[in-house]
């Protein structure tokens, strides 16, 4: 492949981001859900 | 009263407090004249860099000149809760936007003349057309003065509100640096295209804005 | 089925539908289709870079929508306000992206880095837009949702002036022709199908990432409320407990009132 170095630096750079974005909401969500009385709904 | 009379009003009480306190003169007019040094100090004085370069270095410094001077316009107003009063005092909101950006207009007039007296004698630049330049400068004044005034208000009663209103508020005018930029390279000789066109976007820009500003500002103070 | 299930349910199957879709995306762009006859390799961030761009714009324009929603009387709620919020989060994610993909992209081409070109430099300024309206978001306070769709709409209306002024800009300095040229370049075939692809998986992760910063921020919500709320409380009885006397009483701090 032309350019690899480029090209493969762009779709793991992609997938780094989506997955971590990804990571980082599911992460705060525990997190909040942690704080939660026992008696809300966890899912609204 | 009617609109102008109140914002008049405003205008006027904004004013009186600087002549009394002479802030602008005596701290943010130094400030953009150090501004128009430093940039001196940065680039390269001997080779006509400046004299190119002039007008947007000129621009540059009023925008960060009026940066303090919105934040002045709104640490007045944080006292005694004058904000309050000017809630309850029966001014219509949209006369209060009209005359804080009117205040901070006027002034950054005063600056503007006195920084461009600056740039022309640090810079070496040509005059070419005086009514270009003072056209592009009243309008990019304006659109300035009605968005600070517009992001003063709505972060007025914030603690982080000295960081908060560089940040919000230079990307948006990002379209009058460039428009003033290029009308005055055309009106100090430094470029060949027509200027007049760029004056027509500021003056949109303005207009767009202070519309924008005389319809937000009421709701904004109220949660200020 | 109750509605919470059957919205569990759908977040479920777009989350999967999303993740498919991105797998298929890079067997595209990586594999099938074929490289270009100018950029040759490089183009497969294209694949990328374009959708990725298209989210950005498109979650900004959900952040405005619902910044406008929620100020206009009739349609206010807080429902509008997390819209935004969350689509806002969104939007800084791929507008970073964005940028960095269009740099990876360019370099290769056309030895560049970055090239001041209305397209470009509009993307930089939205990603300062979104940075301020992040950081507005962060100030709690009741006025919170007012002052964000407020600065929210000042950005939207912005954008298309910054656009539009760095064009004409750049039309009249005639500069980056071939860089212009190359980016209005027609594709054709798979390499149109992948793009298109790209865009529809890109559309699906925006959809469940949205959905999922919506929840999040419906629990943050109520974790600050209750916070609040705990605070008071405890000011209230720290107050109590120092033996604040009724009024009237003589204070024993030998002062008399």
């Amino acid at each position: 492949m032309t350019d690899a170095g480029y090209v493969v630096t762009g779709w793991v750079l992609t997938a780094v981001v989506l997955a971590g974005y990804w990571a980082s909401i599911a992460r705060r969500t525990r997190r909040a859900r942690r704080s939660l009385p026992p008696e809300e709904s966890p899912r609204p | 009263m009617n609109l102008w009379r109140e914002a008049m009003l405003v205008a006027g009480k904004d004013l009186r407090i600087e002549a009394r306190s002479r802030v602008t003169l005596y701290q943010v007019l130094p400030f953009g004249l150090i501004v128009v040094l430093l940039f001196a100090f940065a680039l390269d004085p001997s080779r006509g860099v400046l004299s190119r370069v002039a007008p947007g270095l000129f621009w540059v410094a009023v925008l960060l000149a009026a940066l303090l001077a919105v934040s002045r316009s709104f640490a007045v107003e944080t006292e005694n809760g004058a904000r309050d009063g000017l809630r309850l005092s029966g001014l219509d909101p949209a006369a209060v936007f009209l005359g804080k950006a009117g205040a901070i207009a006027f002034q950054l007039a005063v600056l503007e003349v006195a920084l461009g007296a600056g740039v022309a004698l640090l810079y070496d630049v040509e005059l070419r057309s005086l009514g270009l330049l003072v056209a592009a400068a009243v309008a990019a004044t304006a659109g300035v003065a009605a968005t600070g005034t517009l992001y003063g208000v709505l972060a007025a009663g914030l603690r982080v509100r000295e960081t908060l209103v560089p940040l919000l508020l230079l990307p948006v005018v990002a379209p009058v640096m460039l428009g003033a930029t290029r009308a005055w390279e055309a009106g100090l000789g430094s470029a060949t295209s027509d200027g007049w066109p760029w004056v027509a976007l500021l003056a949109l820009f303005a207009t767009l804005y202070t519309s924008i500003g005389m319809l937000a500002f009421g709701p904004l103070l109220e949660e200020a | 089925m109750n509605e919470a299930l059957l919205h569990r349910r759908l977040a479920t199957v777009i989350g999967w539908a999303a993740l498919v879709s991105l797998a298929v995306l890079a067997v595209l762009g990586l594999w099938v289709a074929p490289p270009d006859a100018v950029q040759r390799d490089a183009q497969r961030l294209m694949y990328l870079h374009v959708p990725a761009a298209w989210l950005a714009y498109l979650a900004f324009g959900v952040t405005a929508l619902a910044s406008a929603l929620y100020l206009w009387r009739r349609t206010r709620s807080a429902v509008w306000d997390r819209i935004a919020g969350a689509s806002a989060e969104i939007g800084v994610v791929f507008t970073a992206l964005t940028l960095v993909l269009g740099s990876l992209w360019g370099r290769p081409v056309w030895g560049i880095w970055w090239a001041w070109d209305a397209r470009l430099v509009t993307t930089a300024v939205l990603f300062f837009l979104y940075v301020g309206y992040l950081a507005l978001r962060r100030i709690p306070g009741p006025g919170r949702a007012t002052r964000c769709a407020i600065a929210a709409l000042i950005a939207f209306v912005d954008v298309p002036i910054v656009h539009f002024s760095v064009d004409w800009w750049r039309t009249l300095h005639q500069e980056g022709t071939v860089f212009n040229d190359e980016l209005k370049a027609q594709i054709h075939g798979t390499m149109a199908f992948t793009l298109f692809w790209g865009v529809v998986a890109f559309t699906l992760v925006y959809v469940y990432l949205l959905d999922r910063r919506y929840r999040l921020e419906v629990l943050e919500e109520g974790r600050d409320e209750r916070e609040l709320e705990q605070a008071i409380a405890e000011r209230v009885a720290s107050g109590d407990a120092d033996g604040s006397p009724a009024p009237g009483t003589l204070v024993d701090t030998g002062a008399r009132r």
